[in-house]
């Protein structure tokens, strides 16, 4: 990490959900340092989730600081992803060039296997209209998308989880949020990964203190919201249970942090039957909730 | 009848899929006000053809409230043409009411579901049984049934008891029929 004249330059920390912990430790040193621009000479890749949690930052910096941070040194790819991805079609950042008509990626053959970064409102009527959309956009390019998972099931299975984490931003979060949904090749892998980021009130302070007493706190609060039907707002909700039950039966991951804490079920193929689930406590403290849903092939 | 489909085009409520808990709500509405000249004890057969996805919040909003309503008014309710996903999702919804609450939620089908049967929610072997054998004989008495079962009276007594309750059955007068 190096500091000069207000500019941070952000490690190469962008290309999984873990590695986007040491961007979130970072964080603070925006307010603390003065810094006003990120430098983003080393990085190679960006993947959804990191995307949306920028977004996040950016936004939480605009609120705090009234001016925008500044990206500079985007490589070429880079700035052509983000771009056709709708990242800079928030006002959250500035850039230090733009990107010429001709050089912008092809949205007709490039949308097959995305959907763009959308922004779900935290209004009941404005969030359905925008889960309608998303669900609509992501019927229209499944074929593409889900191409090595292909049938009506799977299909069928994404359209009730992509409803179920959208429409928890607006019944729970007290925010908007930031869904975005791409099947890019890692590491010799077919990944699809679907995120949904928010920077509200977060898992824990949606439940009474008397429900934490029975389902506890942090990362344990977290599992007990993806293995029972609880919920803070109603006599239950099986929102996230019914999503965690769907990528146990695809054999995908679901990884959950919220504030300082984290949940990952891991079902991904060649691994236990019963999958594994690691609890994280004591994270560096990042507002709101933050769901990213992965399969592998 | 219920066609749901129908019903999501007059709300201009965009298909194949429905979702979310605002739309189960408009849906329950509109059912409600279909249902205004309900004889007592009458069957209301919801239609999902064409639909692909319920999601679990609109099951919630729906299905649920509509089975409730059944039991406030004397209504049943049926239902037809779920896709696959739909039966899981009502299927979680109704399981985790079963397992979690004192509220027990099921309900009849007209096609043979997943799990083999024609109920989704009830997980009694002998329930599911008993829905089979009132589908192949529409009507028979309790005496009846007791035999085609091996079901000894009090264990059958409580069977039917929990699926009038649950409005998986109706009685007519000493006899039962399925929904």
């Amino acid at each position: 990490m190096v500091l000069r004249n207000g500019i941070l330059e952000i490690p190469d920390a962008l290309k999984d959900i873990y590695a986007f912990d040491r961007i979130i430790e970072l964080e603070s040193l925006l307010y603390e340092k003065g810094i006003h621009t990120l430098d983003f000479s080393r990085i190679s890749f960006i993947e959804p989730y990191s995307m949306t949690n920028l977004l996040l930052i950016g936004r939480r910096y605009l609120k705090n600081s009234g001016s925008k941070l500044k990206i500079i040194n985007l490589s070429q790819p880079l700035l052509q992803y983000l771009t056709r991805m709708d990242f800079f079609a928030y006002p959250v950042f500035e850039k230090d060039r733009g990107l010429d008509e001709e050089k912008k990626l092809n949205r007709a053959a490039f949308s097959k296997r995305v959907i763009e970064v959308t922004e779900v409102p935290n209004a009941e009527r404005e969030s359905v209209q925008v889960i309608t959309r998303i669900v609509s956009r992501f019927r229209q390019r499944a074929g593409f998308i889900l191409k090595p998972w292909f049938s009506n099931d799977v299909v069928n299975y994404f359209v009730t989880v992509i409803s179920e984490v959208c429409q928890n931003v607006f019944e729970h979060s007290m925010d908007t949020g930031y869904f975005a949904l791409q099947t890019y090749s890692y590491n010799n892998e077919t990944v699809v990964r679907l995120v949904i980021a928010d920077s509200g009130i977060g898992i824990e302070e949606s439940f009474s203190e008397q429900q934490k007493k029975q389902y506890g706190h942090g990362a344990e609060l977290i599992q007990s919201a993806l293995t029972r039907p609880i919920s803070g707002k109603r006599e239950f909700g099986y929102g996230l249970c019914r999503v965690n039950s769907i990528i146990r039966e695809m054999r995908g991951n679901l990884f959950v942090r919220s504030r300082n804490s984290s949940v990952a079920f891991v079902y991904k193929k060649g691994h236990n039957e019963s999958g594994y689930s690691f609890l994280k406590n004591e994270l560096s403290y990042f507002d709101g909730t933050q769901i990213s849903i992965s399969l592998y092939n | 009848m219920l066609y749901v489909k129908e019903m999501a085009e007059k709300l201009k409520i965009k298909e194949p899929d429905l979702l979310t808990r605002p739309v189960g709500r408009r849906l329950y509405q509109a059912a409600k006000r279909k249902m205004v000249s309900l004889i007592k004890g009458e069957t209301v057969i919801c239609d999902f053809k064409k639909i692909e996805v319920i999601d679990p919040s609109f099951v919630d909003e729906f299905i649920v409230k509509l089975i409730d309503e059944g039991k406030k008014e004397d209504f049943y309710i049926k239902l037809t043409n779920l896709s696959k996903t739909a039966e899981q999702n009502i299927r979680s919804v109704f399981n985790s009411y079963n397992e979690f609450t004192p509220k027990k939620c099921a309900v009849v089908t007209e096609e043979l579901t997943e799990e083999n049967s024609h109920v989704i929610g009830s997980n009694r072997k002998e329930q599911r049984e008993l829905i089979e054998i009132l589908r192949i004989n529409n009507i028979l008495s309790k005496d009846k049934l007791g035999y085609m079962t091996g079901l000894k009276d009090e264990r059958l007594d409580t069977m039917l008891n929990e699926m009038s309750d649950l409005r998986l059955i109706k009685k007519q007068n000493s006899s039962y029929v399925t929904v």
